[in-house]
């Protein structure tokens, strides 16, 4: 049996919003990228929240691809999250779709990490080790899994479930089933309609 | 190696080709992609921005270095304070002063699990100690972890602890929480699979 000691959570949501704010969070989850900048710009901390939960693991991603290191990762996503607050302002929907926007700002905050990181720790090796990927591909590499790691923050909890497990977790259809204590044909029906709704967002472009 | 899963046997063979092509471009980006990290607990709580929210919301984190640098004093301190309660106390961590145990059954997600939760005494801050006692939940694959929720109006609300389980544990918590504001007994256990986020998979639930 064992034992630990865990610490207390997080702050209960009504603590920091009013009344009917849980349904603007609501509405804001089902806003577009665009939509959500544009109100960040102007302050809305139900946009911040629904960006931040759409987008906090593909930067994390993004960042423990390029940096390695979880804690300098970590940091990397609260900086990119700050300039995404601070730099809203100058989205320009009409420059494009809000992901790459967004894609640009973290990739910026992960390079300002990751030259400090050179600073700081001078000799240290670099993150792409001779004979791998070349800058392109490994640029072409991040782009693709943070189009699919934003896509999957779209799906429904049950679909997404069992994608992962699926395809992340190493399970067959017949232990995503044990898994989730659901019906095989539940999963096959989640697993394909989850597919679907992943290639009509990875399809378009993403807003 | 990670196993890729068999895009065939995932889809069946009743699909249309064009349909059957464009879920195949999917299930190769999937592949591609690799699986998304996991956030850490901390990190599932927003980082609202120092001009943003901050004074009653956020907090700054310190940097890298130096948060390894209270890290490790921390723990030190830690370390000292719990050799010093360990000689003036027989007492363990996971005994408490218990006022209340509410029984907790596993639902259907987890039918033979069962548990208890001690509530101890709050003290002059509004801390409330608690002693969770579970037992028959499975360890949860790839990073996922269980929750301690307190809930309202039946749904979970607020995040007392995390813990991980194989099997049977004993997970000391701390409430930091007006419990007047939440049902009496409403304590529940979520699972949270790699990648999940959302409190809505309870396992474990009080007794009626």
């Amino acid at each position: 049996m064992g034992v630990s000691v865990a610490l207390p959570g997080a702050m209960p949501y009504d603590a920091r919003r009013g009344p009917t704010s849980q349904d603007a969070l609501e509405e804001a989850r089902g806003a577009s990228d665009g939509d959500l900048i544009r109100r960040v710009a102007r302050r809305d901390a139900n946009a911040f929240e629904a960006l931040y939960h759409r987008y906090a693991r593909p930067v994390f991603g993004l960042a423990l691809r390029r940096l390695g290191d979880r804690m300098r990762a970590e940091d990397a996503v609260q900086e990119t999250f700050a300039a995404v607050w601070r730099s809203a302002r100058t989205y320009r929907p009409d420059r494009g779709a809000g992901a790459p926007w967004l894609y640009a700002v973290a990739r910026n905050a992960i390079v300002d990490r990751s030259r400090n990181r050179s600073s700081d720790l001078p000799g240290e090796v670099p993150d792409a080790p001779t004979g791998e990927l070349g800058p392109d591909e490994r640029a072409e590499a991040s782009y693709v899994s943070w189009r699919v790691h934003r896509a999957l923050e779209e799906l429904p909890p049950n679909e997404r479930d069992v994608i992962e497990l699926a395809y992340y977790g190493g399970l067959s259809q017949s232990e995503v089933a044990d898994f989730l204590n659901i019906p095989l044909g539940t999963v096959k029906t989640r697993t394909r309609s989850g597919l679907g709704r992943l290639a009509d967002v990875l399809e378009g472009e993403l807003r | 190696m990670r196993q890729v899963p068999d895009f065939d046997d995932l889809i069946g063979g009743d699909v249309p080709a064009e349909e059957r092509e464009r879920l195949r471009r999917t299930h190769d980006l999937l592949v591609q992609a690799g699986p998304p990290p996991e956030l850490s607990p901390e990190m599932e709580a927003v980082p609202w921005p120092d001009d943003a929210l901050a004074p009653l919301y956020g907090r700054k984190r310190k940097p890298a270095g130096q948060r390894r640098l209270l890290l490790a004093a921390a723990l030190a301190t830690a370390v000292v304070i719990g050799v010093l309660l360990g000689q003036a106390t027989s007492s363990s961590p996971t005994s408490i002063d218990a006022r209340r145990a509410i029984k907790l059954h596993g639902t259907e997600l987890a039918r033979n699990a069962e548990g208890t939760l001690e509530l101890g005494k709050g003290d002059r801050h509004g801390n409330w100690p608690m002693v969770l006692h579970v037992k028959n939940l499975k360890k949860l694959p790839n990073g996922g972890y269980y929750d301690l929720y307190l809930t309202r109006n039946g749904k979970p609300l607020v995040l007392c602890g995390t813990f991980n389980v194989d099997g049977e544990t004993v997970v000391r918590f701390t409430a930091a929480y007006d419990l007047d504001r939440f049902d009496r007994n409403g304590w529940v256990v979520t699972r949270q699979p790699r990648g999940h986020h959302e409190p809505d998979q309870i396992v474990l639930k009080p007794a009626v």
